[in-house]
């Protein structure tokens, strides 16, 4: 027998507030690990899972005029991200772009910047880009039709 | 397309979220089909339909169809 909410309506809100719990369990793991020195990683791995089985279930409660706004969002969104990633990208390996901002950035948020935390920062970057497009097109989408 | 969603609401006396509960999706879709920004799919127009305990043409209009009334 399942104890979950029958209405959509429901399990949609449910999974949402699951969620932002879960992020903000997150957060507070960040903070915790810098206040105390502790390694947090394995817990926050956990997390980060909860969250995508989470994201999974919300999405599939959303109805169908909330996930047209997602589509369309991460199409856009998403498109016009890829374009600034190859834009910069492109810009950056011809030097068309300053490198420099990037190697101050670099030293001021690491103690120790070399090619590993370069490359992390170009894995963090991309779908960070990725993920702006797609809130900034469904904020926009979203809220012209509430 | 055009829809009577507002006026049968009104003639219900039911709110947006009265007919979201009804329906079982957010107050904001509900808003989004009734002004027109989204048309829904064939199962959400039957639902409201239903709802409505009308057929979907008394509902649901196309445009063309509706200007040509008019």
């Amino acid at each position: 027998m399942t104890t979950l909410p029958v209405s959509q309506n429901k399990r949609r809100v449910l999974y949402r507030n699951l969620m932002i719990a879960a992020i903000a369990l997150l957060g507070v793991l960040a903070i915790a690990s810098r206040i105390f020195d502790v390694n947090v990683h394995g817990v926050a791995l956990v997390v980060v899972a909860i969250c995508a089985v989470l994201s999974f279930l919300q999405f599939n409660a959303l109805d169908e005029v909330a996930k047209q706004a997602h589509y369309i969002a991460w199409y856009w969104g998403g498109l016009v991200a890829l374009i600034a990633i190859s834009v910069i990208g492109v810009g950056l390996s011809t030097d068309f772009i300053s490198y420099a901002p990037v190697q101050a950035w670099l030293e001021t948020w690491t103690n120790n910047p070399n090619e590993e935390t370069s490359f992390l920062l170009g894995l963090i970057a991309s779908p960070t880009l990725l993920m702006l497009g797609f809130a900034a097109w469904w904020a926009a989408y979203w809220l012209r039709r509430r | 397309m055009r829809n009577r969603l507002k006026v049968l609401r009104a003639e219900r006396n039911w709110s947006q979220a009265d007919l979201a509960e009804k329906l079982d999706v957010s107050r904001q879709s509900v808003n989004a089909i009734e002004t027109g920004k989204y048309d829904p799919s064939l199962p959400l127009a039957f639902k409201i339909a239903k709802v409505f305990g009308l057929p979907i043409e008394q509902i649901f209009n196309d445009d063309d169809v509706a200007q040509a009334a008019e």
